[in-house]
Protein backbone atom coordinates (compact mmCIF):
# COMPACT_ATOMS: atom_id res chain seq x y z
CA UNK A 1 0.00 0.00 0.00
CA UNK A 2 2.70 2.44 1.03
CA UNK A 3 4.94 1.52 -2.11
CA UNK A 4 1.92 2.36 -4.21
CA UNK A 5 1.03 5.52 -2.36
CA UNK A 6 4.52 6.58 -2.92
CA UNK A 7 4.14 5.63 -6.83
CA UNK A 8 0.91 7.80 -6.80
CA UNK A 9 2.73 10.44 -5.07
CA UNK A 10 5.73 10.27 -7.72
CA UNK A 11 2.48 10.69 -10.61
CA UNK A 12 1.25 13.67 -9.41
CA UNK A 13 4.67 15.54 -8.92
CA UNK A 14 5.22 14.59 -12.82
CA UNK A 15 1.66 16.10 -13.52
CA UNK A 16 2.69 19.19 -11.33
CA UNK A 17 5.52 19.17 -14.00
CA UNK A 18 3.55 19.24 -16.87
CA UNK A 19 1.92 22.66 -15.57
CA UNK A 20 4.67 24.44 -15.43
CA UNK A 21 5.63 23.88 -18.61
CA UNK A 22 1.89 25.54 -19.39
CA UNK A 23 3.21 28.26 -16.96
CA UNK A 24 6.76 28.85 -18.82
CA UNK A 25 5.29 28.71 -22.50
CA UNK A 26 2.30 30.96 -21.86
CA UNK A 27 1.30 32.60 -24.41
CA UNK A 28 -0.58 35.14 -22.51
CA UNK A 29 -1.06 36.08 -18.40
CA UNK A 30 -4.09 34.56 -18.36
CA UNK A 31 -2.81 30.90 -19.38
CA UNK A 32 -0.06 31.50 -16.89
CA UNK A 33 -3.00 32.28 -14.28
CA UNK A 34 -4.53 28.85 -15.14
CA UNK A 35 -1.52 27.29 -14.91
CA UNK A 36 -0.89 28.56 -11.59
CA UNK A 37 -4.59 27.62 -10.19
CA UNK A 38 -3.87 24.23 -11.67
CA UNK A 39 -0.52 23.90 -9.35
CA UNK A 40 -2.49 24.63 -6.80
CA UNK A 41 -5.12 22.23 -7.13
CA UNK A 42 -2.23 19.80 -7.55
CA UNK A 43 -1.21 20.94 -4.07
CA UNK A 44 -4.17 19.88 -2.41
CA UNK A 45 -3.95 16.70 -4.49
CA UNK A 46 -0.96 15.89 -3.00
CA UNK A 47 -1.41 16.75 0.50
CA UNK A 48 -4.82 14.66 0.19
CA UNK A 49 -2.52 11.83 -0.95
CA UNK A 50 0.46 12.40 1.63
CA UNK A 51 -1.98 11.94 4.19
CA UNK A 52 -3.33 9.05 3.44
CA UNK A 53 0.40 7.79 2.93
CA UNK A 54 1.08 8.34 6.25
CA UNK A 55 -2.08 7.96 8.15
CA UNK A 56 -2.16 11.48 9.25
CA UNK A 57 -5.51 13.06 9.06
CA UNK A 58 -4.11 16.87 10.06
CA UNK A 59 -2.79 16.73 6.72
CA UNK A 60 -6.20 17.20 5.28
CA UNK A 61 -6.18 21.07 7.04
CA UNK A 62 -3.07 21.73 4.59
CA UNK A 63 -5.47 20.59 1.63
CA UNK A 64 -8.14 23.11 2.85
CA UNK A 65 -6.06 26.01 3.53
CA UNK A 66 -4.08 25.37 0.40
CA UNK A 67 -7.75 25.75 -1.42
CA UNK A 68 -8.77 28.27 0.29
CA UNK A 69 -5.74 30.41 -0.91
CA UNK A 70 -5.52 29.16 -4.22
CA UNK A 71 -9.17 30.47 -5.00
CA UNK A 72 -8.11 34.12 -3.53
CA UNK A 73 -5.51 34.15 -5.83
CA UNK A 74 -7.33 33.75 -8.70
CA UNK A 75 -9.80 35.59 -8.19
CA UNK A 76 -7.40 38.58 -7.66
CA UNK A 77 -5.27 37.69 -10.82
CA UNK A 78 -8.39 37.89 -12.54
CA UNK A 79 -9.79 41.07 -11.20
CA UNK A 80 -6.14 42.72 -12.05
CA UNK A 81 -6.58 41.26 -15.58
CA UNK A 82 -10.07 42.76 -16.46
CA UNK A 83 -9.15 46.17 -14.95
CA UNK A 84 -5.69 46.96 -14.71
CA UNK A 85 -4.16 48.89 -12.05
CA UNK A 86 -7.03 50.73 -10.66
CA UNK A 87 -8.83 48.03 -9.42
CA UNK B 1 -5.64 -5.65 1.42
CA UNK B 2 -9.20 -5.41 3.02
CA UNK B 3 -11.44 -4.24 0.65
CA UNK B 4 -11.03 -0.59 2.36
CA UNK B 5 -7.73 -0.59 0.73
CA UNK B 6 -8.85 -1.50 -2.58
CA UNK B 7 -11.65 1.30 -2.61
CA UNK B 8 -9.58 3.56 -1.34
CA UNK B 9 -6.84 2.66 -4.16
CA UNK B 10 -9.33 2.38 -6.76
CA UNK B 11 -10.72 6.45 -6.26
CA UNK B 12 -7.14 7.68 -5.86
CA UNK B 13 -6.41 5.90 -8.95
CA UNK B 14 -9.22 7.23 -10.72
CA UNK B 15 -8.22 10.84 -9.55
CA UNK B 16 -4.53 10.48 -10.45
CA UNK B 17 -5.84 9.34 -13.98
CA UNK B 18 -8.00 12.89 -14.66
CA UNK B 19 -5.28 14.85 -12.96
CA UNK B 20 -2.81 13.59 -15.86
CA UNK B 21 -6.23 14.00 -18.56
CA UNK B 22 -6.19 17.43 -17.18
CA UNK B 23 -2.66 18.19 -17.53
CA UNK B 24 -2.28 16.33 -20.80
CA UNK B 25 -4.93 19.12 -22.04
CA UNK B 26 -3.60 21.87 -20.51
CA UNK B 27 -0.70 21.36 -22.69
CA UNK B 28 -2.00 19.82 -25.74
CA UNK B 29 -5.31 22.15 -25.94
CA UNK B 30 -5.02 25.09 -28.73
CA UNK B 31 -6.41 28.28 -26.71
CA UNK B 32 -6.89 29.51 -23.33
CA UNK B 33 -10.75 28.64 -23.09
CA UNK B 34 -10.31 25.17 -24.17
CA UNK B 35 -7.65 24.74 -21.43
CA UNK B 36 -9.86 25.97 -18.52
CA UNK B 37 -12.22 23.46 -19.90
CA UNK B 38 -9.47 20.62 -19.96
CA UNK B 39 -8.43 21.53 -16.45
CA UNK B 40 -12.22 21.79 -14.61
CA UNK B 41 -11.49 18.16 -15.23
CA UNK B 42 -8.73 18.08 -12.32
CA UNK B 43 -10.89 20.03 -10.18
CA UNK B 44 -14.16 18.36 -10.20
CA UNK B 45 -13.48 14.55 -10.76
CA UNK B 46 -9.92 14.22 -9.71
CA UNK B 47 -10.24 16.09 -6.52
CA UNK B 48 -12.79 14.63 -5.65
CA UNK B 49 -12.19 11.50 -6.31
CA UNK B 50 -9.10 11.72 -4.40
CA UNK B 51 -10.51 13.40 -1.10
CA UNK B 52 -13.43 10.55 -1.54
CA UNK B 53 -10.59 8.20 -0.94
CA UNK B 54 -9.11 9.75 2.30
CA UNK B 55 -12.58 9.91 3.46
CA UNK B 56 -13.04 6.09 2.70
CA UNK B 57 -9.18 5.14 4.22
CA UNK B 58 -9.84 6.66 7.61
CA UNK B 59 -13.72 6.35 8.03
CA UNK B 60 -13.22 8.55 11.34
CA UNK B 61 -15.83 11.43 11.42
CA UNK B 62 -13.63 14.01 11.43
CA UNK B 63 -12.06 12.59 8.01
CA UNK B 64 -14.91 11.95 6.04
CA UNK B 65 -16.08 15.71 7.37
CA UNK B 66 -12.52 17.50 6.20
CA UNK B 67 -12.78 15.87 2.68
CA UNK B 68 -16.33 16.58 2.25
CA UNK B 69 -16.14 20.05 2.87
CA UNK B 70 -12.73 20.51 0.76
CA UNK B 71 -15.69 18.92 -1.89
CA UNK B 72 -17.89 21.61 -1.44
CA UNK B 73 -15.88 23.97 -1.22
CA UNK B 74 -14.36 23.13 -4.78
CA UNK B 75 -17.66 22.39 -5.61
CA UNK B 76 -18.44 25.90 -5.10
CA UNK B 77 -15.38 28.20 -5.88
CA UNK B 78 -14.40 26.11 -9.10
CA UNK B 79 -17.34 27.65 -11.49
CA UNK B 80 -16.50 31.09 -9.65
CA UNK B 81 -12.84 31.06 -10.45
CA UNK B 82 -13.42 29.84 -13.82
CA UNK B 83 -15.95 32.37 -14.89
CA UNK B 84 -13.96 35.47 -13.51
CA UNK B 85 -11.23 34.15 -15.07
CA UNK B 86 -12.79 33.74 -18.87
CA UNK B 87 -14.72 36.92 -18.38
CA UNK B 88 -11.28 38.77 -17.93
CA UNK B 89 -9.87 37.04 -20.93
CA UNK B 90 -13.08 37.81 -22.70
CA UNK B 91 -12.74 41.86 -22.05
CA UNK B 92 -8.93 41.42 -22.58
CA UNK B 93 -9.46 40.04 -26.09
CA UNK B 94 -6.89 37.13 -26.10
CA UNK B 95 -7.05 35.35 -29.21
CA UNK B 96 -9.34 32.31 -29.95
CA UNK B 97 -8.52 29.11 -31.75
CA UNK B 98 -8.96 30.02 -35.55
CA UNK B 99 -11.43 26.53 -35.50
CA UNK B 100 -14.15 28.55 -33.52
CA UNK B 101 -17.11 29.19 -34.84
CA UNK B 102 -19.64 30.74 -32.47
CA UNK B 103 -19.32 33.80 -30.32
CA UNK B 104 -22.65 34.80 -28.49
CA UNK B 105 -21.31 37.42 -26.38
CA UNK B 106 -20.42 39.94 -29.42
CA UNK B 107 -21.64 43.19 -29.02
CA UNK B 108 -23.67 42.08 -25.24
CA UNK B 109 -20.66 43.50 -22.99
CA UNK B 110 -20.62 47.18 -22.42
CA UNK B 111 -17.12 47.69 -23.00
CA UNK B 112 -17.30 50.73 -20.61
CA UNK B 113 -18.67 49.62 -17.73
CA UNK B 114 -18.19 45.80 -18.19
CA UNK B 115 -21.48 44.99 -18.01
CA UNK B 116 -23.72 42.24 -19.55
CA UNK B 117 -26.85 43.87 -21.02
CA UNK B 118 -29.92 42.50 -19.91
CA UNK B 119 -32.27 40.07 -22.03
CA UNK B 120 -34.77 42.45 -23.16
CA UNK B 121 -32.17 45.14 -24.91
CA UNK B 122 -30.67 41.93 -26.92
CA UNK B 123 -33.89 41.00 -27.86
CA UNK B 124 -35.14 44.27 -28.79
CA UNK B 125 -31.68 45.03 -30.38
CA UNK B 126 -31.06 41.93 -32.68
CA UNK B 127 -34.26 40.02 -32.51
CA UNK B 128 -32.28 36.98 -30.94
CA UNK B 129 -29.89 36.47 -34.11
CA UNK B 130 -26.67 34.25 -33.87
CA UNK B 131 -23.56 36.56 -33.57
CA UNK B 132 -21.12 34.81 -35.79
CA UNK B 133 -17.72 34.87 -34.88
CA UNK B 134 -15.29 36.67 -37.50
CA UNK B 135 -13.11 34.17 -38.53
CA UNK B 136 -15.85 31.09 -39.86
Amino acid sequence: MSQLLNGVLLILFIAMGLCFIRLLRGPSLADRVVALDQIAVHTVALATVYCIAVEQVVFLDVAMVAALLSFLGTIAFARYLEHGRDV
Amino acid sequence: MSVNDWVTLGLIAFGVFFMLVADIGLNRMPDLYTRMHATSKATTLGITSLLLAAAVHFGTPEAITRSLLVVLFFFITAPVGTHVLARAAYFRKIPRWRGTVLDELVGHYDPETHELESYEESVSEAGLQEHRHPAS
